[in-house]
């Protein structure tokens, strides 16, 4: 399907090039003019520089080849292709259309579903998505983005059935088990969830963000040590990734592993000193060890980070109350309330009358 | 009517054994450890003996007692028994918080300066909650010296004991409640105690053994000055305003001490010292002007010591404290009603569900009417007086009282407790680290269940998809020109009869599109022919010369995948009858007589021979391979020869020019055992049958 062929590109012209001249025995038949082998020429030029990644010089060979035989269609999907690399996506959908209108294949929508996508015209494609697949359902790429759409659509079980197509077609395609992971996440089937990550780990796709997700299935499914286990190992590929250190501080805070906790929380802003919820969190430990103004003082910093923290608010109000100022913690309560903080309705009845 | 810890300690057993073996580090008063320093010396001693003097005289001495030891103290901070008697003022008196140092010191001088240094430690370790050390040093003390120790004190220790097991517990589930001290302006350095909110909420009322004037040197009794009644305010902002002690009509004597108050709050009870202790009450006359106490019942007040008043029951039932000779330890909890005369009858002992062998004081009923509270060095309390709370179960009998628990009760003494109106808090009076001295005020903040805060779980869950965008998409492959296979046809053409070579046309076709590729003639010297034919098409090459039959091959390269050469003499026949050709290139559906449209070529080549020679007839016949029945083939190959038949007389040939026929298999040109000799078999011919 990838390396589908045009056969019409190779139209064969059979024209004497030698006529009889009396002496001549042999007749001989050429098939292909000088301009059309020049073209093809110039044409694989342009398949090798962009296998160098020089898609520039690749739409130079393939503008040449196309001025040798203006509807050379391969060139012309192939130089679609060289701009949607280098991001000039206008240019390549121009080259996409023409392509469809003189031939449309299941891999040429699918190209175009993806410079629509990159465009964020997600109905579009989905659309080119849906065409390629039409034509070909054996396309398991049609079916990964089809799903990934509605996925982004929040269509999860219309992504889950879709990821499964994908899967059908190509047993090996990794990405679609993470992704179709997620999707069962999103429906809390857990199970399912964390069965996806490990065939997509499985798969040879080891990657941080996996065991990320692992371990926040694993931990919704109440196995915390299982998800210590995923954060460990996410650390092992990349020590450098935040988030991981954050959620793993979070299971130590379950744990009531505070120090340990504090530990994770500290690293996880030493990486990145703008992640707000890492913050709240390690304030939420300083809570807990009764360090309330510390704690504040976390919080604070979260809530510079990210205004619209509601959960911040909250958190800061309950250590106000705890530090004896009751009208400041209403005031927190109240904000958190309008930031669409359910929890604090009942503080705010019970102590801010 | 306060009742302190009981530590009734010989103290003439300690200044017995004040001169035994000091240890090493202990520096006694002696010149000889102070050979240039004798008038110092000598003040130092002389403030020994004054402090020792005042000690003697009881806990209300103490305070001045250690004025005198902390002189002599900083002459000499190293000798064990001073430190040890430092410790034991302050930790009897309004210094808890100070004597640990003192008593550490001692005991690491000489930790046998005097049995009782142990002891004390032990007992300053578990008023500070340090209940596993508290608990080894009782244990210790009770193994080095169990041959000394009376039968009271063992008691004691075990009770320490158990209490710092219990004060392990609670200290172990806090409650979620906020204990905050009342502040300077209400509490003294001297004992504040007996909080009673006033229903109004604003205001409290509490006794203080407070001096009316700082310099006042007046003691009435071991544990300093005396007891008076004190209200207190708040002002518009809510802070409390400087106390003041009540009008003479309440503190008309020694002791007195406002120990309740009605629910209306125009009526105040008050302890007077009088009689033992009584339970006297006042009425408000005008605001702030309370009538002169009365007697509440000499059926309630005996020759013993009577205290604390609370009602339920609209005012018809009270509650109130006794140690008359009916109890089951000192003092116990009582009740008594309005008999129908409206007297307070006598009253009755809650019985030993509430009331202990040690003592059960400070009674307080619940605005709810049901929730009995009150404090008792006895039940499972973790050490000195506990705050307590029962009711009435649906038998009718009191319940197992349960322990407040810890932050609300401390190892010290934890006493009274009175709720404001909405609830939410309450006043208490208790002797923690952390006070301004001996018992003070403090706020009991309930803020219901402790809160729980949120955690930010961040799920990031990156979408694949969108890293893989760029990854995803598809190109096209080089073009391999080298790849294509072509395939030389080539011969001579010659006249089938005479054998001599023909100058004939060479055309070929697009079967597919039925595009002629090439038009061309062959050498006519010596008939050859030659023609390259490139692989990925089916071909229908043709041959044809002037009065001659046209000869036609189908020569499908479609899925040619190699280069070849094929050789091959094509002899013409002239139009004559009984000529025939085979027709190569007309397909047929398969299965079907559907002419189909790569057949076009050939059938305009035949139409154009029958419009050549108008006058020769022709029969067109069909032949099959051997698959399948004969009578099938048959009728196949009939409908096949009938639609060749009826394209030419749809394109205007007469159709008594043509016959057809369908022979199925009955003629086969090549073997029907190999492929390729059924596609031979398969066939449509042309032959003239007459001219």
């Amino acid at each position: 399907m990838k390396n589908l062929y045009f056969f019409s590109l190779i139209l064969i012209f059979v024209l004497s090039v030698q006529r009889s001249t009396g002496q001549v025995k042999d007749t001989v038949i050429a098939y292909s003019t000088s301009e059309e082998k020049i073209a093809v020429k110039l044409y694989n030029q342009g398949v090798d520089a962009m296998k160098n990644g020089d898609y520039t010089e690749a739409v130079r060979f393939f503008n040449q080849a196309l001025d040798n035989k203006d509807d050379f269609s391969k060139a012309i999907f192939n130089r679609g292709f060289a701009h949607y690399k280098q991001g000039n996506i206008e240019v390549a959908l121009q080259d996409y259309n023409k392509s469809i209108s003189a031939e449309p294949t299941a891999n040429k929508f699918y190209n175009r579903g993806l410079a629509k996508l990159v465009q964020d015209n997600i109905e579009d494609a989905f659309s080119d998505f849906q065409k390629a697949f039409n034509m070909d359902e054996t396309h398991a790429n049609a079916c990964y983005y089809m799903a990934s759409i509605n996925y982004e659509q929040k269509k999860y079980s219309e992504a889950i059935r879709n990821f499964t197509k994908a899967i059908e077609n190509d047993e090996n395609y990794a990405v679609a088990f993470y992704d179709r992971g997620n999707a069962y996440f999103e429906v809390n089937e857990f199970d399912k969830a964390i069965q996806d990550y490990e065939k997509a780990i499985a798969l040879g796709l080891p990657k941080a963000y996996i065991y990320l997700a692992l371990g926040l299935a694993k931990e919704k499914n109440g196995n915390i040590e299982g998800a210590i286990q995923a954060y460990n190992s996410a650390l092992k590929i990349d020590s450098s990734n935040a988030v991981v250190w954050n959620n793993r501080g979070i299971l130590y805070f379950k744990q009531d592993k505070y120090e340990k906790a504090l530990r994770d929380y500290n690293k996880s802003v030493s990486i990145d000193k703008n992640f707000a919820q890492a913050y709240n969190n390690k304030g939420n430990v300083f809570y807990k060890q009764k360090k309330y103004e510390k704690a504040v003082k976390c919080y604070d910093n979260a809530i510079k980070l990210k205004s619209d923290y509601g959960i911040a608010y909250m958190n800061r109000g309950i250590c106000k109350e705890m530090l004896r100022l009751p009208d400041e913690a209403c005031s927190d309560w109240e904000k958190a309330k309008s930031l669409g903080v359910e929890q604090v309705k009942t503080f705010i009845e019970t102590h801010c009358n | 009517m306060i009742m302190r810890k009981s530590n009734v300690i010989s103290y003439c057993f300690l200044f017995l054994i004040a001169s035994a073996s000091f240890a090493q580090e202990s520096i006694p008063f002696d010149k000889k450890d102070f050979p240039d320093q004798e008038k110092e010396l000598r003040a130092a001693k002389k403030n020994i003996r004054k402090g020792d003097r005042l000690f003697k005289k009881g806990y209300g001495y103490y305070p001045q007692a250690v004025e005198y030891y902390m002189e002599a103290q900083s002459f000499n901070p190293d000798n064990a028994l001073l430190n040890f008697k430092i410790g034991e003022c302050l930790f009897q008196t309004y210094g808890k918080d100070k004597a640990g140092q003192y008593l550490k010191r001692s005991f690491m001088l000489d930790s046998l300066v005097h049995p009782e240094v142990m002891l004390k430690l032990g007992k300053y370790y578990h008023f500070c909650g340090k209940f596993d050390t508290a608990i080894s040093l009782f244990k210790s003390y009770k193994q080095k010296y169990s041959d000394k120790i009376s039968s009271e004190t063992e008691i004691m220790l075990t009770k320490r004991i158990m209490e710092c097991k219990h004060g392990k517990q609670f200290y172990d589930a806090p409650l979620h409640v906020f204990i905050d001290n009342s502040g300077s302006v209400v509490n003294s350095k001297y004992d504040d105690y007996s909080p009673v909110a006033a229903p109004e909420g604003d205001t409290l009322y509490f006794t203080s053994r407070r001096p009316e004037d700082e310099k006042a040197n007046i003691r009435k009794d071991v544990y300093g000055f005396n007891e008076h009644g004190y209200k207190v305010a708040t002002n518009d902002s809510g802070n409390w305003m400087q106390p003041v002690k009540m009008g003479k009509s309440i503190n008309c004597e020694d002791h007195n001490g406002i120990i309740g108050i009605s629910e209306d709050g125009e009526t105040i009870y008050i302890y007077s010292s009088e009689n033992g202790g009584d339970i006297c009450y006042s009425e408000q006359k005008r605001k702030g002007k309370w009538s002169r106490p009365d007697n509440l019942s000499k059926r309630i007040n005996t020759k013993y010591h009577e205290a604390y008043a609370s009602f339920s029951d609209k005012g018809h039932k009270l509650f109130y404290v006794s140690d008359k000779p009916d109890t089951y330890g000192k003092h116990d909890i009582f009740d008594s009603r309005i008999d129908k005369k409206g007297k307070w009858k006598k009253g009755v002992n809650l019985g030993p569900v509430v009331n202990t062998v040690y003592d059960e004081t400070a009674v307080y009923m619940h605005p709810d009417g049901k929730t009995l509270y009150f404090s008792s060095t006895g039940h499972n309390s973790m050490g000195g007086y506990d705050i307590f709370k029962t009711h009435i179960d649906k038998t009718g009998e009191w319940c197992k009282p349960e322990n407040l628990g810890y932050p609300i009760n401390t190892p010290g003494d934890d006493l009274f407790i009175s709720f404001t109106e909405n609830g939410n808090k309450a006043y208490i009076a208790s002797e923690r680290l952390g006070g301004y001295g001996g018992q003070d005020i403090y706020e009991v903040t309930f803020p219901g269940e402790e809160k729980q805060v949120i955690n930010t779980v961040v799920m990031n869950q990156v979408n694949a998809y969108e890293q893989n965008l760029l990854q995803d998409a598809y190109s096209e492959p080089a073009a391999d020109i080298e790849k294509t296979f072509i395939t030389v046809m080539k011969g001579i053409i010659f006249d089938a009869n005479t054998k001599y070579p023909l100058h004939a046309s060479v055309i070929i076709t697009d079967n597919q599109t039925n595009e002629i590729l090439a038009d061309f003639k062959n050498d006519s010297a010596s008939g050859s022919y030659l023609v390259k034919l490139k692989s990925g098409k089916n071909y229908g090459l043709t041959i044809q010369a002037d009065g001659y039959l046209f000869y036609s091959e189908n020569i499908d390269l479609t899925e040619e995948t190699k280069a070849k050469s094929i050789e091959k003499n094509i002899g013409l026949r002239k139009v004559e009858k009984g000529m025939h050709i085979v027709l190569r290139n007309i397909f047929f559906d398969t299965d079907k007589a559907t002419l189909r449209d790569a057949s076009r070529a050939e059938l305009n080549r035949l139409f154009k021979i029958m419009q050549e020679y108008p006058n020769i007839r022709v029969e067109i016949s069909g032949h099959t391979d051997n698959v399948g029945s004969e009578e099938y083939n048959k009728k196949l190959s009939e409908r096949r020869a009938k639609a060749v038949v009826d394209y030419l007389v749809g394109k205007g040939i007469n159709k008594d020019r043509l016959e057809y026929i369908g022979l199925g298999f009955d003629q086969p040109i090549a073997t029907n055992q190999t492929e390729e000799g059924r596609q031979k078999n398969r066939r449509t011919e042309f032959k003239v049958i007459s001219d």
